[in-house]
């Protein structure tokens, strides 16, 4: 945005007109990003401190929730890999899923693993545990995707990664999703399950 | 790239999903779609979790204070002028408690270097120590001497052979080509003369660095 001889405070005002109106999706991003309601905080204190230093170049008529969120996410990508790097911090690229060692067979209703209304039943709180659960790569691209409804090429961009890695995170990250649904909807007595 | 039973890439089908295949692309698995009631239900259940996350993920809204607080912290950025401008402005309002807090972080950082004194004069080879030697006894040429004991006898004296002086108890000084020690050095007119040899000695051998000398 080309501010000219506009005063500061004007600027001020101007950015915070645009960017205040996206602090609740930008914070509850964060905290799904984070888990930890604190860092959240940081994390978005940081993205609007960053946004403003450098509103002078966002362009005026370009998408601001997209320049924000690729802020958010670019601060959110620099402070978990520094965070990764020290010991004693889980590196969740090799954090694998434990699903049970039961197996479930159809019920007498025919509920099966590809019965899109086994998912219909689960209860809101399930959906929440299962994309808390994920990993931080994955559930950052299903967040920004499913939740935010971004394109590919600009979760790319936000995170800094190809396209394909987007797909395949997106891909398989829903495949997780639909693996812990499932066993959710077994626990709820939706499925009969055995013991192997 | 991960295939399902049905041969298609999992990616592509997520990405069908999300309508995000080139048009021939999702029109050609729309048509396996319609075609394959297993392939149907793995999409329809795909679809169902998408909708579900997007519907039923709850993003919790954010807390009172943190707007406050990055109004505030917005305000502390306009606020921070330049660091030049920061201690001009500090020097500028106090200015006799900066010059006196100026003057003592000086003597912090000059006073270890002072209480040193000044440098000392260090030899440039501390290791080489020098003794003051004063010898009596005969010069003689050092390379006839030599080759005399080695009983070589076909010697030819030259110019360019080196005076010495043997002592009493037969130890052969050698003087350095340097200062009153070149005047010794290549005057043979001196031979089997006796003299007394002032000087410093050099390390741990019989080198004299001539300050003096005085024929007895």
């Amino acid at each position: 945005m080309n501010w000219g001889k506009k005063n500061q405070l004007e600027m001020k005002r101007q950015f915070e007109n645009i960017a205040f109106q996206y602090m609740d999706v930008l914070y509850g991003t964060a905290l799904k990003m984070t888990k930890d309601p604190i860092e959240a905080e940081d994390l978005v204190q940081d993205t609007y401190l960053k946004a403003y230093r450098f509103f002078d170049k966002f362009e005026e008529g370009t998408n601001f929730k997209a320049w924000i969120f690729k802020i958010l996410t670019n601060t959110f990508i620099n402070k978990y890999r520094k965070k990764s790097k020290q010991p004693n911090q889980v590196d969740f690229e090799k954090v694998e899923f434990q699903y049970s060692e039961e197996t479930v067979e159809k019920s007498p209703d025919n509920i099966r693993k590809t019965d899109k209304n086994l998912y219909e039943k689960l209860f809101d709180d399930k959906i929440n545990n299962a994309l808390d659960r994920l990993s931080t790569e994955f559930r950052l691209v299903v967040l920004l995707c499913d939740v935010h409804g971004f394109a590919y090429k600009e979760i790319a961009e936000f995170a800094d990664i190809p396209i394909g890695t987007v797909m395949s995170r997106l891909s398989r990250g829903r495949k997780h999703l639909q693996e812990m649904l499932f066993e959710y909807a077994a626990e709820e007595g939706y499925i009969k399950r055995q013991k192997k | 790239m991960q295939t399902n039973k049905f041969s298609i890439p999992q990616e592509k089908l997520a990405a069908y999903v999300d309508r995000e295949l080139l048009e021939d692309e999702q029109e050609s698995l729309s048509q396996k779609f319609e075609h394959d009631k297993s392939l149907r239900e793995m999409l329809e259940v795909q679809q169902s979790i998408k909708v579900r996350v997007k519907d039923n993920v709850q993003l919790e809204k954010a807390p009172v204070h943190l707007r406050a607080r990055i109004r505030r912290k917005l305000v502390e950025l306009e606020n921070i002028p330049g660091f030049v401008a920061q201690i001009t402005e500090i020097f500028r309002m106090h200015t006799t408690k900066s010059l006196m807090a100026t003057a003592f972080l000086l003597t912090i950082i000059i006073y270890p270097w002072f209480s040193k004194g000044l440098p000392q004069h260090v030899p440039s080879n501390p290791g080489i120590t020098a003794t003051y030697q004063v010898v009596q006894g005969k010069i003689i040429c050092i390379d006839c001497e030599q080759l005399h004991s080695a009983h070589i006898k076909a010697i030819k004296h030259s110019n360019l052979h080196r005076a010495g002086l043997k002592t009493a108890n037969g130890d052969i000084w050698e003087f350095l080509d340097y200062a009153k020690g070149s005047e010794l050095l290549h005057d043979f007119s001196r031979a089997n003369k006796t003299y007394q040899v002032e000087g410093y000695v050099f390390s741990n051998n019989q080198i004299l660095n001539v300050t003096s000398y005085q024929k007895l």
